[in-house]
């Protein structure tokens, strides 16, 4: 109490040395008393002490000053003694139960004679021993009085010597179940080894492996899958479209619906998806092993982002495909303006002046046959056309263009619409003119049957008349 | 700080003892204790969270000799379960965890102590073949010496106690 009003521990220096200086006297008497007084002060010391700084000192002096002497007992659970003393034998258990109250308690207990009378067979008997069966019921045959198990070994012991075996029969008996024991161990081991060597190629990198699929469970492919579809590839399916479920991870299936009809281009579409698809699963699989120990992604992640890359790689081939399409598409257009060489020079667009050249030439050397009036026609309008679009801007020029593209696309459809219809119309015509012209033949014959009939009957009368 | 400055590749972890010392470890090393083991797995830490683990039963002295333990096992195979009927041998303790052991009594309970709170098997079973050793092949009154136990029998107790086992000895 009166150190903390002596020295109020302030900051000024004078207050520190003040303080540094008691302490040393308090240094100087305490190395000059005699044990007897150090411990008195010691224990004033201690009595003084809040909880924390009697900690602080258990703490310091535990590091410092080795607990030579602890009764464990008393420092760990029941539990861990009574694993202290299933390692001992029989007997040190019993010179145990001799220690003190609490060892004689533990050396007792049940846990650690029953292995014992186990391992030599030694069973309690179904009768007899009254208070055991008492308690037993009492306690639904789960608990037994301490000391059961050992009473139990000692009377199988004391029996055997009564019976003149004595402890060489113990011994002997022991001794087997020692045998039994490493018979047992030397199972163990050898399981244990063959385990370790059934382990030994999946310790291996899962793309090292000589699997046909890694054997990893973020697998996104199973080996099964691509046997299957080779077999689908080889085999001819039974229906036009089939869908294949490729189990995911996370539980839900995955559905890739892939189209295999016969047609061959499809079918090297679905070849190439599960080309990408097997590349991506090992690339994500590569970078699954490169990063697990330096980044740490969640599976659910990782399996996203190889996803997101295997459906990339799927929209990618699938542009490709529509690219290559309309590549086509327009080389077809390009054979058919070729081939056509009648449709005479269109009104061309500005962009296209290789096609136009071209379908000059072809112009020149086909001789356009119908239309050549309108033709020329469009072509002195285009020429004025053209010359306004050169002044206009870029967005006017692209407006005339766009609207000159459809107007060559309706030209094209009209042209292609007249061209066999006129023929067509003009056969109808030529049909229906002879058929005018038989009727009006046959009119004309029946009418001049009819003249003259009418004078054959007139002609008749004025005989009959004149009669 | 001497077991952090050995390890580059392998993911760490700290471990914060009673006394707020922290020691960093290697993941691998620190899942010998089943404790931390089922702690990062149910609380689904992330590995390279900075946040020490914290081990209020055990103070850094005893941590210290625990991961050093942890460290010189970490390429043991998984301890078996082992049969309950099975004599339990203290005779094959290998001369490492030998020399290990060469502390003093109170080091070695909290061993125990420590090792059966941080679920570690091996351990355990060495620290406490270790006492048995201790108390094997001593008379009563040896190991009262050896573990400074006061006797709390009075002299008919103790005569009665010692007819009772007297069987065991041999005659």
């Amino acid at each position: 109490m009166q150190k903390h009003s002596s020295v109020s521990l302030g900051r000024n220096e004078a207050d520190v040395v003040m303080f540094q200086e008691r302490c040393g006297l308090v240094m100087k008497w305490f190395s000059k008393w005699n044990p007897e007084q150090r411990q008195v002060l010691l224990h004033e010391l201690l009595e003084d002490c809040t909880i924390q700084e009697s900690d602080f000192l258990h703490q310091r002096t535990r590091r410092y000053v080795p607990q030579v002497r602890v009764d464990m007992t008393v420092e760990l659970p029941r539990r861990l003694s009574l694993k202290i003393f299933s390692y001992l034998d029989p007997r040190s258990l019993c010179r145990c139960a001799q220690v003190n109250s609490r060892w004689h308690w533990l050396s007792e207990a049940n846990e650690v004679w029953l292995p014992k009378c186990n391992r030599l067979r030694w069973l309690l008997p179904p009768e007899g021993h009254e208070d055991i069966q008492r308690t037993m019921r009492w306690t639904g045959g789960a608990l037994l009085p301490d000391g059961v198990y050992k009473r139990l070994y000692r009377d199988n012991l004391l029996s055997l010597q009564h019976d003149g075996v004595a402890l060489m029969e113990r011994d002997r008996l022991l001794e087997t179940s020692r045998r039994q024991d490493a018979q047992v161990e030397a199972e163990r081991q050898t399981r244990l080894e063959t385990s370790r060597r059934r382990q030994l190629p999946l310790m291996q990198a899962p793309w090292h492996s000589s699997g046909a699929a890694p054997p990893h469970r973020f697998n996104v492919l199973d080996s099964q899958d691509i046997q299957r579809m080779d077999s689908r590839r080889r085999d001819p399916p039974p229906r036009n479209t089939m869908r294949s479920v490729v189990q995911v991870p996370s539980g839900r299936p995955f559905r890739s619906s892939i189209n295999i009809s016969g047609s061959s281009p499809e079918r090297a579409e679905l070849r190439g998806t599960t080309a990408t698809m097997l590349n991506t699963s090992r690339s994500f699989h590569a970078t699954r092993a490169l990063f697990s120990e330096s980044t740490t992604q969640t599976p659910a992640a990782l399996w996203q982002a190889a996803s997101a890359a295997a459906a990339a790689a799927a929209a990618a081939s699938d542009e490709d495909g529509n690219d290559e399409k309309k590549k086509k598409d327009k080389k077809n257009k390009k054979k058919d303006k070729a081939g056509s060489g009648e449709d005479g020079s269109d009104s061309d667009g500005g962009d296209k002046k290789k096609d136009k050249k071209k379908k000059k030439k072809k112009d020149k050397a086909g001789s356009g046959e119908d239309e050549s009036d309108s033709d020329g026609g469009d072509k002195k309008k285009d020429k004025k056309k053209k010359r306004q679009r050169w002044r206009k801007p870029e967005a006017a020029k692209m407006k005339a263009t766009a609207m000159e593209a459809t107007r060559r696309r309706r030209t094209r459809k009209r042209r292609r619409r007249t061209k066999p219809e006129a023929a067509k119309m003009k056969a109808t015509a030529m049909e229906a003119t002879r058929k005018r012209t038989r009727r009006k033949r046959r009119r004309k014959m029946v009418a001049r049957k009819k003249r003259t009939a009418r004078a054959r009957a007139s002609r008749r009368k004025r005989r009959r008349k004149s009669r | 700080s001497q077991l952090s400055n050995q390890r580059a590749a392998m993911p760490n972890i700290k471990l914060q003892s009673s006394d707020n010392e922290i020691f960093e470890v290697e993941l691998e090393i620190a899942k010998q204790s089943n404790t931390i083991k089922t702690m990062l797995e149910d609380l689904s830490v992330s590995d390279d969270s900075d946040d020490p683990v914290p081990l209020p039963n055990v103070n850094a002295a005893i941590l210290k000799k625990v991961i050093a333990w942890c460290t010189h096992h970490k390429d043991d195979p998984p301890p078996v379960e082992e049969d309950e009927y099975k004599e339990r041998r203290t005779d094959d303790i290998p001369t490492w965890d030998l020399e290990f052991m060469k502390v003093d009594q109170g080091t070695l309970f909290e061993i125990i102590l420590a090792s059966n709170y941080l679920d570690i098997k091996g351990l355990l079973d060495v620290a406490c073949k270790t006492v048995a050793n201790m108390i094997k092949g001593k008379s009563p009154e040896e190991i009262r010496k050896t573990f400074n136990i006061k006797c709390d029998f009075t002299a008919e107790e103790l005569e009665q106690v010692r007819k009772e086992n007297e069987w065991c000895e041999e005659k």
